[in-house]
């Protein structure tokens, strides 16, 4: 993984009290690793450690859906 | 109490009036990075109509789950959905319910209410209505309302706010749209339910939505039109046994008008809506950046001093104009005039059968923020003598 999907790893990891664990290929909704409404907030984060615009046709439920997906969707794709 | 750093947006939400814990002094509130609450009456205004600032956003809950569906599209999209509606909605239409289809049903309900008291009118009663209505809209047959309400009542968290989607809302809405889907397709040639008519409209009007996006329109107008009224039937009682209005008066339907009108004021069933802006915006002079989650919140807009006197009061026959329970814009609700024809039968029933209701416990608890009501109190249907005395005989 990136640096950024590692950053974004921590970034999920804050809005925990408690340690938790977050595989790369985990699915960051139906694990309950996020809420409905962090979910759309991750895409602000995404975007701040991506450092640009992200494309509208790249936020969607598979592109978003784990570490990995967001990685190579996002911060690997060119 | 204010809000505090430590405070999480479920938390947040979780308590009914939560706008109310914001600070004084602003109408747009930048809770965390990403998330805004919208909360005067203009600045909610502005949120509903902003250009930028749309229902659609590919990872919300309803989206994700549903598919594409008439709640979470806008523009182009979004008008074939409601083009697809628009027929049963339309006020021809809402007439002939109100004569023909709801009152054996708002009947039945006033029949059974008077005389009784209950600790949970919500769960036993507020929805035998609603969910016999829009069955018989759907065409699937108030024989399906119980089936219906099983499979509908928990998958209304998924459009309420804090979310709650469990595998169980998955198993759910597959059932719900297979129970659609199986409706759909048996619909015949000149049958007027909802699904023959979308059908048709679809047909005629060369409407491009696929058989899913149908499914999942028709799933939305069913959640809408039961569980939302559901709820506002639940306050209206609730009012109404506070003793603020004599039933008799209820029987002149101007002030029934009034008096739902100003219901719905203070208790809209949907209390917050979530938008997205899809570019940096400003409501109200306040910067709200691109792909921020903005709850828009309509209780708050409804009790905003600045346009209603003694925005807490219950006071029907208001000069004041310009209440949103049912939202302003492209998304303001299509089914208003079907649902306020329905109140209004159902307190006139009521008012028929009842001298007065009697609220014998009241927890003061309010639920949800979609489809909010009044919970935990108990009340009392106090039956005229002439309908006391024919139950007594029965």
């Amino acid at each position: 993984m990136t640096d950024k999907a590692t950053a974004l790893r921590h970034w999920v990891a804050g809005l925990h009290e408690q340690p938790v664990d977050i595989g790369a290929d985990t699915d960051l909704i139906r694990s309950g690793l996020l809420t409905s409404l962090q979910f759309v907030q991750m895409v602000i984060e995404i975007e701040r450690l991506h450092g640009r615009k992200l494309d509208p046709a790249v936020i969607t439920i598979e592109s978003m859906r784990s570490l990995n997906a967001i990685d190579k969707t996002v911060f690997q794709a060119a | 109490m204010s809000v505090t750093a430590e405070d999480t947006a479920p938390a947040l939400l979780a308590e009914p009036f939560w706008h109310r814990r914001l600070p004084t002094g602003t109408d747009v509130h930048v809770l965390s990075t990403g998330l805004v609450a919208v909360t005067g009456h203009a600045a909610v205004r502005e949120a509903l109509t902003h250009p930028a600032i749309l229902a659609e956003h590919p990872l919300k809950a309803s989206a994700r789950v549903l598919g594409p569906n008439v709640l979470d599209a806008d523009g182009p999209r979004h008008r074939a959905f409601r083009t697809l509606l628009a027929p049963m909605l339309a006020a021809g239409r809402v007439a002939e319910y109100r004569a023909t289809l709801m009152p054996p049903l708002v009947e039945s309900l006033a029949r059974r209410l008077a005389g009784t008291t209950t600790d949970d009118f919500y769960r036993e009663y507020a929805h035998l209505v609603p969910y016999g209505i829009v069955c018989r809209l759907l065409g699937v047959g108030t024989g399906s309302a119980g089936t219906f309400h099983r499979l509908t009542r928990p998958l209304a968290n998924l459009l309420d706010l804090p979310t709650q989607e469990t595998p169980a809302t998955h198993t759910q809405t597959a059932e719900l749209l297979r129970l659609i889907e199986k409706h759909r397709t048996a619909a015949g040639a000149g049958d007027t339910s909802l699904l023959a008519t979308i059908e048709r409209t679809r047909d005629r009007k060369g409407i491009s939505l696929t058989d899913d996006e149908v499914r999942a329109t028709a799933l939305l107008f069913f959640l809408a039109g039961t569980e939302t009224s559901s709820a506002f039937i639940t306050s209206l009682v609730y009012r109404l046994a506070h003793g603020t209005i004599d039933l008799g008066e209820l029987l002149d339907p101007t002030v029934r008008e009034g008096f739902i009108d100003e219901v719905l004021r203070l208790h809209p069933p949907v209390q917050t809506v979530i938008r997205f802006a899809t570019e940096d915006v400003t409501v109200q002079g306040v910067r709200i950046p691109r792909h921020t989650a903005v709850l828009i919140c309509l209780a708050a807009a409804n009790r905003d001093p600045r346009v209603f006197a003694h925005p807490d009061r219950l006071q029907f026959g208001r000069a004041e104009r310009g209440a949103v329970p049912f939202a302003a814009g492209a998304h303001a609700c299509p089914g208003a005039a079907l649902a306020k024809a329905e109140f209004s039968l159902l307190l006139e029933a009521l008012a028929r059968r009842c001298s007065r209701l009697v609220l014998l416990r009241d927890g003061q608890r309010t639920t949800s923020q979609s489809f909010a009501h009044p919970t935990d109190f108990t009340v009392e249907f106090q039956a005229r003598a002439e309908f006391q005395a024919r139950r007594e005989e029965d």
